[in-house]
């Protein structure tokens, strides 16, 4: 039994590792008659014209601010002496 | 017995600790003697010296002090700060105060202003700094009782002095007064931090500084007008020499808040067409000077020479000129010089030559400073005016998208808010000294926005 087993064993893995031989063919040319084509459906046309407004982005820009004078008061010290 | 006793005796007095003591007494004579002769820089020295490492007596200690007085503080800038407080005196103590409130360590800093005596000179220099340590701290009751102790203060000392020393108490005891307003401002009591300010009169010398201070305060209360009429005072031939680059950006602020986007903008582009250009130039002026003492040189130049190489120079050299640490570092560069040319055979020449020359660099490097960082303010509030120009940009270009305009009214009395003290009186294209700094515009705000075609 045992031989038996081996020999299916290494005829399969030989089958496994064989390598099949592919090859790619690409189309070479291709014809779309666009003319030929049909689309169906109807032909709508607006009636008003209009342009929906986009949201814009508002900038806020932290223009220059005085909260305190806490320098000038250090340096108005460095200033006496 | 008697033998042991007189060895013992002998012993003690010729031990090397009794030398040294001799050797003290013998120099704190010296000095003493120096004072007499009114040689007080190489008197100050050599005491000092001595107690560089250890804590002088309270005969000596009242002995420095007295030569400080002559001499001033300036001797000890250079002193460490381990030195400083062997010496243990008022003036070192506030030297040390000083430092410790740059390093931001309040609690040794209160703590050698506690010991300053009541009645010491410095004593309201050392209420000033105290209240700055608890504004800082944000323990304002505290601040606002050291700052009013420290106008009173000075207040009798200004009444009991004459000249500069008059004049150094009148600028710690308005300092003090402003700086309670700071506090204000900074609790966003605007109002209060106004009252506070009209409290300096216009002669003084702080006066043209807080006029901005004041104008923001405006700006913050929303009153825009008076805002803008308080900066306008700053073209007043009088105050010339006051040009202060931050007041531009706030008049741009004014203006922008006021939706008066052309006129912001006129402000914002004088401002890179005149004075980015002019503090180019300063600092070409500055750095081509190559003389060692170039800065120093220049305090002692005309006016009219310094006027022509750039125009801020001359302002800058006028504002530093009127600060209180010039007048007291002039103070001892004259008194040096006294010393020298008294030529006294005790006094160290050789010592009071090169203390002068010390004070001289510090002179120099505290000009150059003041000139370099009015340059550097030009560049960054330059930035800022950036800022504004594209916000007023942007805020054009939305009205154009709404297809909105501002309202075109531009000015009426109707404007003009004021307290019931404030009186009204056209402006006729002059400056009064007594109108000064009372000025108002009366533009209407044009923020109120109408569709184009109506």
């Amino acid at each position: 039994m045992k031989p038996i087993m081996i020999i299916v064993v290494a005829l399969l893995s030989l089958n496994v590792f064989a390598k099949q031989k592919v090859v790619y063919k690409y189309k070479e040319y291709e014809k779309f008659d666009l003319g030929d084509m049909e689309i169906k459906g109807s032909i709508v046309a607006p009636g008003d014209l209009s342009v929906k407004e986009r949201r814009r982005k508002v900038f806020h820009r932290n223009l220059y601010q005085k909260k305190d004078f806490d320098k000038l008061i250090i340096k108005e010290i460095k200033y006496l002496r | 017995m008697k033998i042991l006793i007189a060895l013992i005796t002998f012993i003690s007095l010729t031990s090397p600790s009794n030398a040294k003591v001799d050797k003290r007494d013998k120099i704190y004579a010296e000095a003493v003697e120096l004072y007499e002769r009114k040689n007080y820089f190489t008197a100050l020295d050599k005491i000092a010296t001595l107690y560089k490492y250890q804590t002088p007596d309270q005969n000596v200690q009242h002995f420095i002090e007295k030569l400080v007085k002559h001499t001033g503080t300036h001797y000890f800038n250079t002193y460490k700060d381990i030195e400083l407080r062997k010496m243990n005196i008022p003036t070192t103590d506030l030297i040390m105060s000083k430092r410790n409130l740059y390093l931001k360590k309040y609690k040794y800093a209160l703590k050698r202003l506690k010991r300053m005596p009541k009645g010491h000179r410095l004593f309201a220099e050392s209420l000033l700094i105290t209240g700055t340590i608890y504004n800082f701290k944000e323990e304002y009751q505290k601040a606002t009782e050291s700052w009013t102790q420290c106008s009173e203060a000075a207040l009798k000392k200004e009444e009991t002095h004459e000249g500069k020393a008059k004049r150094y108490f009148a600028v710690i005891k308005e300092t003090c007064i402003i700086n309670i307003a700071r506090m204000e401002y900074k609790r966003q009591n605007y109002e209060k931090a106004i009252r506070l300010y009209e409290d300096i009169p216009k002669a003084s010398f702080k006066w043209p500084y807080i006029l901005i201070e004041k104008a923001w305060a405006y700006y913050y209360l929303g009153n825009y007008n008076r805002s803008l009429g308080i900066l306008m005072t700053y073209n007043s031939p009088l105050l010339e020499s006051y040009f202060m680059p931050e007041a531009e950006v706030l008049k741009a602020l004014n203006y922008h808040k006021l939706c008066l986007y052309d006129d912001a903008l006129t402000v914002v582009n004088r401002y890179y067409s005149f004075y980015a250009p002019q503090s180019e130039q300063l600092k070409k002026v500055i750095r081509s000077q190559k003389g060692s003492l170039y800065f120093y040189n220049l305090m002692f130049k005309p006016i009219e020479e310094t006027e022509k190489s750039n125009k801020f120079l001359r302002n800058l050299i006028t504002q530093v000129s009127k600060r209180v640490k010039y007048n007291l570092d002039l103070n001892t560069l004259y008194a040096l010089n006294t010393e020298l040319f008294r030529g006294d055979k005790k006094s160290n020449s050789k010592r009071v030559k090169s203390m002068r020359k010390d004070l001289e660099e510090q002179i120099n490097h505290y000009v150059k400073v003041s000139m370099y960082r009015f340059i550097n303010e030009i560049h960054a509030l330059s930035a800022e005016m950036f800022n504004i120009k594209l916000e007023i940009l942007s805020s054009k270009r939305t009205l154009i998208y709404k297809n909105k305009k501002l309202a075109k009214k531009r000015g009426s009395e109707k404007n003009i808010q004021r307290k019931s003290y404030q009186e009204f009186w056209t402006f006729n294209n002059a400056f009064w000294a007594d109108e000064l700094g009372d000025y108002t515009f009366g533009l209407e705000s044009k923020c109120r926005k109408v569709n184009k075609g109506s």
